[in-house]
């Protein structure tokens, strides 16, 4: 099968081939997270408002 | 929720550059709303950045990128903007919401502050039925009933709002906000109403928290501080009203004789609502520095205007009827309604006059 798909999060299917695509609400919450876990450190910049 | 990249792309890689284009247009456009806000709103005080934005958006695509046909190369990462830009916007503005914030208005004020929500919500599903349609007037009351901008924001994704549905809901609150702004200060000094009185009605009543904060200010400083305290209450509800949304219209999403199960519902959930949650237990938890709250505060307003950028572009003006537009003001009727509940709670339950 060409261009076989993961979908986010299903379990045993982390490597499908080339092509990997995410939900993208999964990709926001990923996204967001990352950001939210960097402000516990304090590594957010500020930009001005 | 749609799968990214689409399976028009081969690799993430090929994706990526096709969005930069529509990123740097939002991007640009964006930076641009916000320095012309810093220049227009000294004179103009209700032109703000979602408006500005939003034309920005409409005049990009119909007085450009229409003009020199170069939509097809914009598109992707316009559509990348107004959907992913949109959903971070939401887990970061998380971390502006502080449960501790509920307790902190009191119990009877606690319960007029839920009702009005659920009226806003209520009244919204039936303005919108008979107009732009329920889901557009959920998204409306919404606005109308928690937080303006943000809480439509917040609930377009989970609603799978359209742009117009959007567009009308961020136009009600911006209208029903200015009315408020000016006419609540000249009704409470006709009727003289007190400070506490005023505080609590300017909470309950505004839309957007920067309005509902001055109106209560341009009473007096306590006025001030209780409609501070009653609209952080209703925004601090926020979560709750997001993800009973996300359960009710997940559910309403699932096909016709289709059985409800916690795997299907979970499926089907919008996941970023549980960044959003998350965000807001992190809050709650006190774990972000002063520093980096306005730093996150700042970071999901820039993500707002770079979707507003984007949600302009992609509405098509011809299709707005008069129907679409009615709710716009119909959203200061709702208002209307919550304030006149409110002038009765305020009076008769907290006993406040």
């Amino acid at each position: 099968m060409k261009n076989r798909e993961m979908i986010f999060p299903r379990k045993g299917e982390l490597f499908m081939g080339n092509k990997i695509r995410i939900a993208d609400d999964w990709l926001a919450f990923f996204i967001g997270l990352f950001i939210v876990l960097l402000g516990i450190l304090d590594l957010v910049p500020v930009f001005p408002w | 929720m749609a799968k990214l990249p689409p399976d028009c792309f081969n690799s993430w890689g090929d994706y990526l550059k096709k969005i930069l284009p529509g990123l740097f247009f939002c991007i640009l456009l964006g930076i641009t709303a916000w320095r012309m806000e810093k220049i227009i709103q000294p004179h103009f005080f209700m032109i703000n950045y979602v408006i500005i934005a939003i034309l920005l958006g409409v005049a990009g695509k119909n007085l450009v990128l229409k003009r020199l046909k170069t939509t097809p190369v914009f598109q992707p990462g316009i559509d990348f903007c107004t959907r992913v830009f949109l959903m971070v916007g939401v887990v970061i503005l998380g971390t502006r919401m502080d449960f501790r914030e509920v307790t902190s208005v009191g119990g009877n004020a606690l319960v007029m502050v839920g009702i009005s929500i659920t009226l806003g919500i209520i009244l919204g599903g039936i303005i919108g039925s008979k107009t732009l349609g329920k889901r557009g007037g959920h998204l409306l009351g919404i606005g109308i009933g928690i937080c303006g901008v943000s809480a439509i924001m917040a609930s377009a994704p989970i609603l799978k709002s359209r742009e117009k549905e959007i567009i009308v809901a961020l136009g009600a609150v911006i209208l029903t906000d200015f009315l408020v702004l000016f006419g609540l200060p000249i009704v409470a000094a006709f009727w003289g109403w007190g400070e506490v009185f005023t505080g609590y009605f300017a909470g309950t009543v505004t839309a957007n928290t920067a309005q509902a904060v001055a109106v209560g200010h341009a009473h007096s400083l306590a006025a001030g501080t209780v409609a501070t305290i009653t609209k952080s209450a209703r925004n601090a509800l926020m979560p709750a009203a997001i993800l009973t949304l996300g359960y009710i219209y997940t559910k309403r999403g699932l096909p016709t004789g289709e059985c409800i199960s916690i795997k299907l519902l979970w499926e089907r959930f919008p996941k970023f609502v549980l960044g959003f949650l998350l965000a807001s237990v992190f809050s709650t938890l006190g774990v972000f520095s002063p520093g980096t709250l306005k730093a996150f505060s700042n970071l999901s307003q820039w993500l707002f205007v770079f979707c507003f950028v984007g949600l302009g572009a992609g509405i098509d003006f011809s299709l707005l009827g008069k129907r679409d537009l009615l709710p716009v003001f119909f959203g200061v009727g709702i208002a209307v309604i919550i304030g006149v509940y409110a002038f009765f709670w305020i009076r008769l339950v907290l006993g406040v006059n």
